[in-house]
């Protein structure tokens, strides 16, 4: 008890709290299925919604799957105007353009780590880590610092959501819906340290 | 010897000036009483009611998206373009004063500060107000053919040049009511859109351009 106590003043008193992936169950042995699950899309058009701190944003983002395979993300406003196209390539990422306000380091990469999350880019799929928790699977990447989860149900027939996380705390949630083939048909994705998210809605044409 | 030069020189020329026309078009006779006419035609048009389908070209990726929607305006300076397929989108202008509603908020703001969501508009009500030509923010040609005039607007800003390289305005040459705009970005992207269904000077609420 005593103990217990001792832990969670430490935790509180260095700012931190544990793990909250502490209660996954790695499983060794287990076969990959993730790769079956990576979208496989044409073109897919969303209808999207920015918050961050305070300031709203909209428009339409448009993910198209080019010949030689590699997907390219285009973010118009609803009157036609381009804000960005990028590239994501096996040869690597590339900004095609981008409005001068919003061509900033720190912007850019935040929009290619989103983005990248939601069509798996960048990641060896066939090489999770594998931990169970209840019903569900998570499949783990290391990112740079970070942890990626791809969480899956038992039978791995659909993605529910996926996580990144630093060793403490979870930084990034996005929930899927509508998922069976191809891109999601709606998407939430909020980071959990400051305000931002983004909510995209599968346009029908 | 000297024949042959001048005729070379002519025919450069010529060809010169056939590239900078838009097909089908010839410069405007007489730019100044062009400018009268669309004058007096935006004193007479007290409002406009209409539809509009919007065509954005993304030509890198062979891509269009094609939305659609209403358009309504009434003097002074009142605007209502409502996307309605295959997404929704209000966008109200009411002097200086902007709101826009989309699938999760309703916005307003001060026209002042948000420059590109009411250019494209601005430029509506310039041309039917008669004004188009006296935008400083652009500089303009006016070519003409039997059926249309047509306003080409160049940004002579910075900020607008980085969304804008040429702004195409088509009027009806009979009753000068804008049938189409083409916004043709740096990146050789287009968006087009083209009104129909228009009716001029028919009754419009006020209540219309406020999304209360």
């Amino acid at each position: 008890m005593r103990n217990s106590v001792l832990i969670s003043i430490l935790f509180l008193s260095l700012g931190c709290s544990p793990s909250p992936y502490v209660h996954l169950t790695k499983q060794e042995g287990k076969a990959p299925c993730l790769q079956s699950l990576r979208p496989q899309f044409s073109t897919v058009l969303y209808n999207a919604q920015v918050n961050v701190s305070g300031n709203h944003l909209s428009g339409l983002l448009l993910f198209k799957t080019m010949p030689d395979s590699s997907i390219r993300a285009i973010f118009t406003n609803e009157m036609g105007v381009s804000f960005f196209d990028f590239e994501f390539a096996k040869t690597g990422f590339r900004v095609v353009s981008c409005i001068s306000k919003m061509n900033k380091k720190v912007v850019i990469n935040r929009l290619r780590s989103d983005l990248s999350l939601l069509i798996m880019y960048g990641l060896k799929l066939d090489q999770p880590e594998i931990f169970l928790a209840g019903n569900e699977t998570y499949y783990s990447f290391v990112l740079k610092n970070e942890h990626v989860y791809y969480v899956t149900d038992v039978t791995c027939s659909r993605i529910s959501r996926i996580e990144t996380a630093s060793k403490r705390k979870k930084k990034i949630q996005v929930n899927l819906t509508g998922n069976d083939s191809g891109m999601p048909d709606s998407v939430y994705l909020a980071h959990q340290s400051f305000e931002y998210n983004i909510t995209l809605k599968k346009i029908i044409r | 010897m000297f024949r042959s030069v001048i005729s070379i020189f002519l025919f450069v020329c010529m060809g010169l000036v056939a590239k900078s026309q838009p097909k089908g078009f010839h410069a405007i006779p007489d730019p100044a009483a062009f400018k009268i006419k669309l004058a007096e035609i935006g004193k007479a048009t007290q409002t406009i009611k209409s539809n509009f389908i919007q065509e954005k070209n993304i030509q890198v990726v062979s891509e269009k998206i094609i939305s659609k929607g209403t358009f309504r305006f009434k003097k002074q300076n009142k605007v209502r373009m409502e996307y309605v397929h295959p997404y929704h989108y209000l966008l109200i202008i009411n002097n200086d004063k902007v709101q826009i509603k989309d699938d999760q908020k309703t916005n307003s703001f001060s026209s002042k500060s948000n420059k590109l969501f009411t250019i494209i508009n601005n430029i509506i009500i310039d041309c039917v107000q008669g004004t188009a030509l006296d935008n400083k923010d652009f500089s303009s040609t006016v070519y003409t053919n039997d059926k249309n005039y047509l306003l080409v607007l160049k940004p002579v800003k910075k900020g607008l040049q980085d969304f804008f390289a040429s702004i195409s305005v088509y009027l009806d040459i009979k009753d000068g009511s804008v049938i189409k705009i083409e916004l043709l970005e740096p990146s050789g992207d287009n968006t087009v859109i083209t009104f129909t269904d228009k009716e001029i000077n028919v009754p419009i609420s006020d209540a219309e351009f406020s999304t209360d």
